[in-house]
């Protein structure tokens, strides 16, 4: 036994080195298309660069300049914002409320609701585009901003309220029952008992509504119709043109996309941990 | 402060029925104990009067007010949960104003009641902690706070100490019973642990299968148990019970069983029946080692020294005993030993319904 243990101590330097070389080699592979979009972004020419060399030549905030200034950059960002919170909180507000009932109150459809809510993320969302266009064509709210956040929310509550009932399932019934001989109501109970203990798990799925609307293309792409209404993803397709495409500008509009989704994880880092782990443990 | 009475009180869930048919009238200012074994509904009934449970059928009075279809907000009841069910994400000076901020008392009056509390229960120090930063016995006292300042009609607890370890429970039975003579404030208190039982309670509920066998003082359980559950359950160890059968040998009634045969006393002999099957229960206390003229012989396989008294585990012919003797005693394990009963301190209950001689049924039981 103590044999068998020298003999793997003996090998470990070799090993350790080999193991470190093959994890580097993933991380290069992860990380290069990565800094490879950087260097496309501060390179001022819109062609693709063939050469393997990660650091941009003559570097240069050009790119960001003409997003900035010759394009309606600040509009879509408006859009985008706004869609996102929006759906943010219609959603996470929606899926809290009915993860609740869901978790502890018994009624008829109870089971049903529940199925039916996880058979709707089964199917692709493209399948259900040309009836939401309907739907949206006959409640006039194409190329509308409340349109999209409409759509957004009812696609995301189905997850949030899965993510949330189970967190709530966690959540001890005797804090309720001690919370009603306090004198609680049921919406005193939900607001300042359990909700306060839920944070992670909402920080979680209002990370994910938020993501959800934030990155979307689709549906965007075939609800708004004018330039002053898209999203910033729709805005940034339309640099990629029929027969050229402006990657030096993708490449920056892709840059400025990501920020404030990256600042919402790092805002929200260790709650999304605490809720992603909080479904298995008690307390 | 108030009474509160049940009246012929059941709880069903679906064709389970977890009470049954409960009569119980409990004084303003008394401290009721309901203890039994897992499952036998003594939970379920003190959650029936705190609102938590539904009342299937029966009427449950709080004061002179029916509270069957109240809110436990309504029922001015306060409780205390085993698991303490402190709210994690408040301090304790927050957990124990939560009900009389809901209420919207005054916030002077709030401060000065729940200071109050918090000295009484030597929990001043803590008042800006958290739940998570706190011992078990704290935790349990911040528990009690939250109660306390209610001043709430009747305190509930259900089995308030049972997640404490041996020393902090003896500690916190005491500081109950000292609360309770301070406030004085009608108490229902759920446990399956008897000694809690026998030492807070003015009257003890025990119950089984969700029917109460027998209700009375602590002592009164002990001296004259109704049948031969609360014979069992109440005293530790468990009092001996043996099947015997009721002769007259030579005119004097007598009971026979294997390895044993000793006179009805006096005081039982009026209560016998034309039943002959019965149960004989004698209680390890009530066991004496005899030289001459034993009562019965039984082997043994098993010494606990206690210190003051010495338990010897054994059998009379197969039947289990239990036998608490003298600590000097030179009873050794695999040895006879010959026992005297104490023939004024034994029972005898009929083998069928399970009652002890001369007694009815407890009203509401089956």
């Amino acid at each position: 036994m103590s044999g068998h243990t020298s003999s793997t101590q003996q090998s470990t330097a070799g090993e350790r080195l080999l193991k470190n070389l093959f994890l580097v080699a993933l991380c290069v592979m992860v990380l290069y298309p990565v800094v490879w979009v950087f260097k496309m972004a501060f390179t001022p020419s819109q062609g693709f660069s063939m050469s393997l060399n990660p650091i941009p030549e003559n570097p240069s905030l050009a790119n960001f300049e003409y997003l900035l200034t010759e394009l309606p950059f600040f509009t879509w960002l408006f859009n985008s914002v706004v869609i996102s919170l929006a759906t943010t909180l219609v959603g996470v507000f929606l899926a809290c409320t009915s993860a609740y009932a869901l978790s502890r109150f018994r009624f008829p459809g109870r089971t049903t609701a529940m199925l039916s809510f996880l058979v709707t993320q089964m199917f692709p969302g493209v399948l259900m585009m040309i009836p939401l266009y309907l739907i949206m064509d006959w409640l006039g709210l194409l190329d509308h901003l409340l349109g999209l956040i409409l759509v957004y929310s009812t696609t995301a509550i189905p997850f949030c309220v899965w993510m949330l009932k189970g967190y709530f399932d966690t959540i001890p019934i005797d804090l309720e029952e001690a919370a009603m001989m306090d004198g609680a109501s049921t919406a005193t109970i939900f607001w300042k008992v359990i909700l306060p203990l839920s944070l992670p798990a909402v920080a979680v799925t209002a990370l994910f509504s938020f993501m959800t609307a934030w990155n979307e293309f689709i549906l965007a792409a075939v609800f708004m119709n004018r330039a002053d209404n898209y999203t910033l993803p729709v805005g940034l397709q339309r640099l990629v043109g029929q027969f050229s495409t402006d990657w030096g500008y993708f490449a920056a509009g892709a840059i400025l996309v990501s920020i404030p989704v990256v600042a919402l994880f790092f805002a929200l880092q260790k709650n999304l941990v605490g809720g992603l782990t909080a479904g298995g443990v008690k307390g | 402060m108030a009474s509160v009475t049940l009246t012929d009180v059941s709880k069903r869930f679906g064709d389970n029925t977890v009470v049954k048919n409960v009569f119980l009238d409990i004084a303003d200012g008394e401290f009721v104990v309901l203890v039994g074994p897992s499952g036998c509904g003594k939970s379920t009934t003190l959650r029936m009067i705190a609102g938590l449970e539904d009342i299937t059928e029966g009427e449950l009075k709080i004061g002179e007010r029916v509270v069957n279809d109240m809110t436990p907000r309504d029922r001015d009841v306060a409780m205390v949960f085993q698991s303490y069910a402190l709210y994690p994400h408040m301090t304790v000076y927050d957990n124990i104003s939560f009900g009389l901020r809901l209420r919207k008392m005054p916030k002077p009056e709030i401060d000065k009641r729940v200071r109050d509390a918090a000295q009484k229960l030597g929990l001043t120090e803590l008042l800006d902690r958290k739940p998570k930063a706190m011992s078990g016995g704290q935790r349990q006292r911040v528990a009690m706070g939250r109660a306390i300042v209610r001043q709430p009609a009747v305190f509930l607890f259900d089995e308030p100490l049972s997640n404490l370890d041996a020393k902090l429970r003896v500690q916190m039975r005491a500081e109950i019973a000292r609360m309770h003579r301070r406030e004085g404030v009608t108490t229902v208190y759920v446990t399956h642990d008897q000694i809690e039982a026998m030492t807070l309670a003015d009257r003890i509920v025990v119950m089984n299968f969700g029917v109460v066998q027998q209700v009375g003082a602590p002592l009164e359980l002990y001296r004259e148990p109704a049948n031969t559950f609360v014979a069992g359950f109440i005293g530790s160890p468990s009092m001996n019970l043996f099947d015997v059968d009721l002769r007259a040998t030579g005119g004097e009634p007598t009971v026979t069983g294997k390895g044993l045969s000793v006179p009805v006393p006096e005081r039982l002999r009026p209560h016998l029946g034309d039943q002959t099957k019965l149960v004989l229960g004698v209680r390890p206390e009530h066991l004496s080692e005899a030289v001459d003229g034993p009562h019965m012989t039984a082997r043994v396989d098993m010494l606990e020294p206690l210190g003051a008294e010495v338990h010897a585990l054994g059998d009379v012919e197969g039947q289990p005993i239990v036998a608490s003797l003298e600590p000097d005693t030179a009873v050794r394990v695999g040895g006879p030993v010959g026992l005297r009963m104490d023939l004024d301190q034994i029972h005898l209950f009929d083998r069928e319904t399970g009652l002890a001689l001369g007694r009815q049924a407890h009203r509401g039981a089956a």
